[in-house]
């Protein structure tokens, strides 16, 4: 079932967005598993995009690259795989979240020479103005997430972008309900306090 | 930020700004652009491993979850293939075997003057006028001395092709000494000739290997080669021609009775008959000798148990036969 989701920000930018989920996720994890690659080309389709924004907010060395081998851990493994399709979602993010975190152990030994190439170009959306401000927003915003400890911004994180919730991040983290409760919300009250802090000096 | 409700909370992580909450606008518009960033970013193109792997299917991963990819084992496979091929030829290997003996076929005749001093020493068995050569006598492969192999008994009759249509002359090889052995005979001695050790679980014995190489040297005469018995008379007594049948060239050595002592020493070395075989060597100035005997000394004990008086196959063979008859 696609389910057209009208989000609204605060700025009356209103923005049109396709989701895959619920019963549709559902079915085509269950074609999957029997063998249906086109179920699980669709799979892709659907949820590779979030995942490499996952793993582009987290600054991971090669996004696209980790959510291919995402995706190839999660084929070995889909008939091993038992739930529904929140657990199916959770499951994929929990690879990602994995996969994010070797990553930046291998970074952390590796010197990083650049400094993520190639975000913008995939944050184009076709019109030039369109492009700047979205570049420029998106490092406005990778810049506030930086204010965020390391478990604060992978709570926010897997909340807005995995969609998930308290209790499956929870499970994810391997932390309980109300600590990661307590994580977003001093989450959001350091960005409402930094972004005070931006808006008094300008 | 004690002000915060849960419900509050939830909506501006939902990118939704609560009623009456102006100031989360930042905080919401922040929210708003990683939901949206979220829904457009494109899925990334699909690395070739992985879309070999979903086409290749799930059954694969359902027996292994840590196969090999399907290109990585197409290319695999296709290594072996070519592999087996260059393996199976064997080319190299019968090459370099074929370069050795036709080389130490060629030191041979060098120092025995082979070639230079009788260039003209082949001579077909059809052209000697021997027993049991017709017309397809040249067809046939000459005795069974080789370059790893000396004989230590006189030339032998040549063996036509087609024994089957001169059998009562073929059947039998004349030896040194004038008399006439049929071939059973000679097989006789060569079966028999392990048997004169008294350990049977020694190493394989010189006439062992010497089958070997009688094996070999007939591979290397081509299909049409025939396995001729070994030489059964002591190469002392040697007077006839000998034809080594190197690559189509056949060296007459019967002049060459140092040689051949020499290699009568070292057939009886091996038979562990005590002589002097470094003595001939290095009276000789043989140095191949040296390593030859050097080569053969890897044989066992077990081996060395034949009579001493330097006897060749024919007196152990009379022995065994003579050790085997009270017996019955």
């Amino acid at each position: 079932m696609l389910i057209h989701t009208r989000t609204q920000p605060a700025g009356a930018t209103t923005v049109n967005v396709t989701r895959q989920r619920g019963p549709e996720l559902g079915r085509l994890v269950s074609e999957a598993r029997q063998g249906s690659i086109k179920a699980f080309d669709d799979i892709y389709r659907s949820l590779a995009g979030q995942v490499a924004s996952y793993l582009r907010w987290h600054r991971a060395t090669d996004p696209d690259g980790l959510t291919n081998d995402v995706f190839a851990q999660v084929h070995r493994n889909l008939p091993r795989f038992e739930g529904d399709e929140h657990g199916f979602r959770s499951w994929v993010f929990t690879i990602a979240h994995h996969r994010m975190i070797d990553d930046r152990r291998r970074a952390n030994r590796q010197p990083q020479l650049q400094d993520d190439l190639g975000v913008e170009e995939h944050m184009g959306l076709g019109d030039v103005e369109d492009d700047a401000f979205a570049v420029l927003a998106h490092d406005r915003v990778r810049d506030l997430l930086t204010v965020l400890s390391p478990d604060q911004r992978d709570v926010v994180l897997l909340r807005i972008i995995a969609d998930l919730s308290v209790e499956e991040v929870a499970r994810m983290l391997d932390k309980r309900e109300g600590a990661i409760k307590a994580l977003q919300h001093r989450a959001l009250g350091t960005l409402r306090r930094h972004l005070d802090r931006m808006a008094g000096a300008a | 930020m004690g002000d915060l409700s849960e419900r509050d909370v939830e909506d501006v992580l939902g990118g939704v700004q609560p009623p009456g909450r102006d100031d989360l606008a930042p905080v919401v518009e922040l929210t708003t652009w990683l939901h949206v960033s979220r829904e457009i970013e494109p899925p990334p193109a699909m690395r070739d491993d992985l879309f070999c792997q979903i086409e290749d299917g799930l059954r694969i991963y359902q027996r292994s979850s840590r196969r090999t990819p399907a290109h990585l084992r197409h290319r695999r496979t296709t290594t072996r293939r070519v592999r087996e091929t260059l393996a199976g030829s064997g080319r190299p290997i019968v090459s370099v075997a074929a370069a050795a003996a036709l080389l130490v076929g060629v030191i041979l005749a060098v120092r025995a003057g082979g070639p230079a001093h009788e260039p003209s020493a082949f001579v077909s068995p059809a052209a000697r006028g021997l027993p049991g050569t017709g017309a397809d006598a040249t067809t046939t492969t000459t005795t069974a001395p080789t370059t790893t192999s000396p004989p230590t008994s006189a030339p032998e009759p040549v063996a036509p092709a087609d024994a089957g249509s001169t059998v009562g002359d073929s059947e039998q090889s004349t030896t040194a000494d004038g008399t006439t052995e049929s071939p059973t005979s000679t097989t006789d001695v060569r079966t028999r000739g392990p048997q004169s050790g008294d350990d049977d679980a020694t190493p394989p014995t010189t006439e062992e290997r010497g089958r070997e190489r009688d094996d070999a040297a007939v591979d290397s005469n081509g299909p049409g080669g025939r396995v001729q018995p070994p030489p059964t008379a002591d190469a002392t007594d040697d007077t006839g021609a000998w034809n080594l049948p190197l690559s189509g060239w056949d060296f007459d050595l019967s002049d060459w009775a140092q040689a051949k002592a020499l290699w009568a020493a070292l057939e009886a070395a091996e038979r562990g008959e005590p002589g002097d075989l470094r003595d001939d060597a290095a009276s000789d100035g043989d140095s191949d000798g040296d390593q030859r005997n050097h080569r053969r000394s890897d044989v066992g004990d077990g081996e060395r148990e034949g009579g001493e008086d330097g006897m060749s196959e024919p007196q152990d063979v009379g022995d065994a036969e003579r050790e085997r008859s009270p017996s019955d």
